[in-house]
């Protein structure tokens, strides 16, 4: 093939510039840490790494969920272990009232005792984790108990999500822990003071069974509660490993191994000094010395 | 036969080396020159019954008619790949994954909604999510903003390769006027078609070219084999860029007798065509789903934003702007005048009565990102703008390996024409010492001529 002085330089030419391109390209793969840069780049991988940044992102949100869920049902959990104490202590006072035995005063302590019980049912049912009502249902920003024990919360409770399809009750309503109106723990402590004040011994002892039924409703969504938390635990491990997945197979879809980047970008390096010297070397005088 | 002629064949052979070495300057001044073609001197000899000598018979252009054919559709293909890469190019950043690209904005509203199911009586949460609504407005309009930019400069690039082209044309016209006169006086006319196939190739650049010389030297130019766009009778055709009535985009119209033809459909190549393709192709894409997806979001929230409360116990409420078509719809999502401003009017409950911890229409708004909303019932928000992704991607990738072929094919046929029509400074150099060579030759020639002729007045004398 016939070689003109053109295409000596215009390969040169061609053959720097295009070395230019790789170092440049190699620069940009090792300062970014990426190997896909842009949707060009691999648009399968770019398009997938989308997703998993999705992913990410909505792990991240389940978790911000979780933890705002922990503190209020450890509060329930706290607040209903104080309410079966408390409803337990009725118990033994309902237990002792109804031994014939006890004169007006005995009688009359115990049922001091069950006013001040009731007052503090009052004021567990008014519980509240931050500024929110955990026993008001969906009406979580008044208190849901009044002096007397009447109930004006709402008859149903908050649900979030906190892994895909799976949610979980904040707190619980009123309702569903102290009995609904007319058979609540507050009516059954009214019917044990009266009882106990008309020193009527058989009245009291039939009132334990209903005594007892409360303590039952409270433990079981106590128990409920507690089914809740390791929930919650099990949806804060899922959100935690959903997010190193999605971090690993995004970084598995466009990151570049460290170790690959700077030995591509050392030899773009050689490549593009080597163009550049013999650049500078070509093509040799040739002919044109000679014939002075 | 007599000396008196050995002294003119001398001259001739002067007059020879001298033209030679002329054209071997004018081979090495013109070697970087860009559509130059090497001359090569035409000698012939005098027979020795007309006094002898040599005759230097014109000069004549190296180049081969195939290579420059070829060489004008591996342009085309070239001028293709680059205006696709030209107008792709705001692909990757439209669908690049950042801080403010959809894709983000998307995972960011969503994160909002999410926040707000969690703590719906919070002002603070209701504030985020007008802000991430606003953002998601934000990097619709930017994403719709880079596209129609990047569609005004696909038609800006069109209209001015028009009027380089038609200014090409005339040029062209002119230049097939001037060979053909040029040669019916027998006038060394070389450097006038190295002109006219340079402007050729530059044509060639922006359109798929075809070209037919006549034996009278004028060349007829032609787009896709079949629209004179140059005839041999010099007349040119002009190119006539228009803005389409109904589309608004720049099409093609032909210039004959007054009569306009829309040619655009014969653009499959150059950079015009390629710029034209893209537009029409992998760029509408882009902007028509964009308007989709916008569309589609817009319309699957309203619907369940509506058929909540707010905080004051009003329902039927648009979270976005209503988008009453699908065009337009990235360019007009906007938080709805309803909850702009106002964050306790933001559904997030299902009654009145449940109010203010009421998350059920919250909740209900943050599973529609896993509702199929989005092509034609198909795929998710986030899915469609994966697809998006990854389409866009593609055909910016396509471009760009298109165009990397073509550039390696337009390489290797230039570099063929190079071999036959370029200069070689050590060829040059090697033929101005053959020359200089030939030229001491003649000169002795003469010399000894003239030797003779003294030997014969002297002998005469003596």
């Amino acid at each position: 093939m016939r070689v003109t002085d053109s295409m000596i330089w215009g390969n040169m030419q061609k053959n720097v510039s295009a070395r230019q391109s790789d170092f440049a390209s190699a620069q940009e793969r090792a300062v970014t840490g990426r190997a896909v840069n842009a949707p060009s780049d691999d648009p399968t991988s770019f398009a997938k790494a989308r997703t998993e940044t999705g992913n990410l992102a909505r792990a991240q949100s389940y978790e911000r969920t979780v933890g705002m869920a922990k503190p209020i049902l450890e509060t329930t959990d706290s607040a209903l272990m104080t309410v079966e104490n408390v409803v337990q202590r009725i118990r033994d006072i309902a237990v002792q009232g109804a031994n014939d035995t006890l004169n007006a005063n005995d009688r009359n302590t115990l049922n001091q005792e069950l006013t001040t019980l009731r007052d503090q049912l009052v004021g567990l049912g008014n519980t509240t984790s931050g500024d929110r009502f955990i026993f008001g249902g969906y009406k979580d920003n008044v208190a849901p108990f009044d002096a007397a024990g009447v109930y004006t919360g709402d008859t149903a409770v908050q649900q979030v999500e906190v892994a895909r399809g799976v949610s979980l009750p904040l707190g619980l309503t009123g309702e569903s822990v102290f009995g609904t109106a007319g058979s609540d723990v507050f009516t059954t402590i009214t019917s044990l003071q009266t009882a106990l004040s008309s020193g009527d011994a058989a009245s009291v002892s039939n009132l334990i069974t209903e005594v007892d039924s409360r303590f039952e409703q409270v433990r079981k969504v106590h128990t409920q509660v507690g089914v809740h938390l390791n929930a919650a635990d099990m949806a804060q491990a899922v959100a935690t490993r959903a997010q190193d997945a999605a971090t690993v197979s995004r970084s598995n879809l466009i990151d570049i191994d460290a170790a690959k980047a700077y030995t591509d970008l050392a030899k773009a390096q050689t490549a593009l000094n080597a163009a550049i010297q013999i650049a500078g070397q070509l093509p040799p005088p040739g002919l044109v010395n000679r014939s002075r | 036969m007599n000396l008196g002629d050995v002294l003119s064949i001398g001259r001739s052979g002067l007059t020879a080396a001298a033209h030679g070495t002329q054209v071997a300057s004018q081979n090495i001044s013109n070697a970087t020159t860009p559509g130059y073609s090497r001359r090569v001197s035409n000698f012939e000899p005098v027979p020795l019954e007309h006094g002898g000598g040599v005759r230097a018979n014109s000069t004549q252009r190296v180049n081969d008619q195939f290579l420059e054919r070829r060489g004008l559709s591996a342009r085309a293909y070239a001028g293709e790949g680059d205006g696709r890469v030209k107008t792709l190019a705001v692909l990757d950043t439209v669908f690049g994954d950042g801080q403010g690209s959809v894709g983000e904005a998307l995972d960011a509203f969503d994160g909002a909604l999410s926040d707000l199911s969690n703590e719906p009586n919070s002002q603070a949460a209701r504030q985020m999510l007008l802000a991430r609504g606003d953002d998601l407005s934000q990097a619709f309009h930017r994403a719709e903003d880079a596209l129609a930019t990047a569609r005004a400069d696909a038609n800006g690039r069109i209209a001015t390769a028009v009027g380089e082209v038609n200014n090409h044309l005339d040029e062209i016209g002119k230049l097939n006027a001037q060979i053909v006169e040029g040669k019916n006086a027998r006038h060394d006319v070389g450097d006038l078609e190295d002109r006219r196939d340079e402007l050729i190739r530059n044509v060639a650049t922006q359109l798929p070219v075809q070209t037919l010389p006549d034996d009278s030297g004028a060349v007829t130019v032609m787009v896709a084999g079949s629209r004179t766009l140059v005839g041999v009778d010099a007349q040119v055709h002009h190119l006539v860029a228009t803005t389409d009535a109904t589309s608004g985009a720049i099409v093609i119209q032909r210039q004959t007798n007054g009569v306009m033809e829309d040619i655009t459909d014969f653009f499959s190549t150059g950079q015009i065509g390629g710029t034209i393709a893209a537009r029409d192709g992998a760029l509408a894409d882009a902007q028509r789903s964009l308007d989709q997806l916008a569309y589609d979001i817009t319309t699957a929230y309203n619907t369940q934003h509506a058929a909540g409360v707010g905080l004051d116990g009003n329902t039927n409420r648009n979270l976005f702007a209503a988008a009453t078509a699908v065009p337009g719809s990235a360019k007009n999502f906007n938080l709805s005048s309803d909850v702009l401003g106002q964050p306790q009017n933001i559904a997030a409950a299902q009654q009145t009565t449940s109010l203010p911890g009421d998350n059920r229409n919250a909740l209900a708004l943050v599973t529609l990102r896993d509702q199929k909303l989005g092509l034609g019932g198909t795929a998710t928000a986030q899915q469609s703008f994966s697809s998006m992704v990854a389409a866009g991607g593609a055909a910016a990738r396509s471009a760009q390996d298109q165009l990397d072929y073509a550039n390696a094919s337009l390489s290797q046929v230039d570099a063929l024409r190079e071999s036959a029509s370029g200069v070689s400074t050590d060829e040059e150099m090697m033929n101005l010492m053959k020359f200089q060579r030939a030229y001491q030759a003649s000169l002795r020639v003469i010399e000894t001529a003239d030797a003779m002729l003294s030997e014969l007045l002297n002998m005469r004398r003596g």
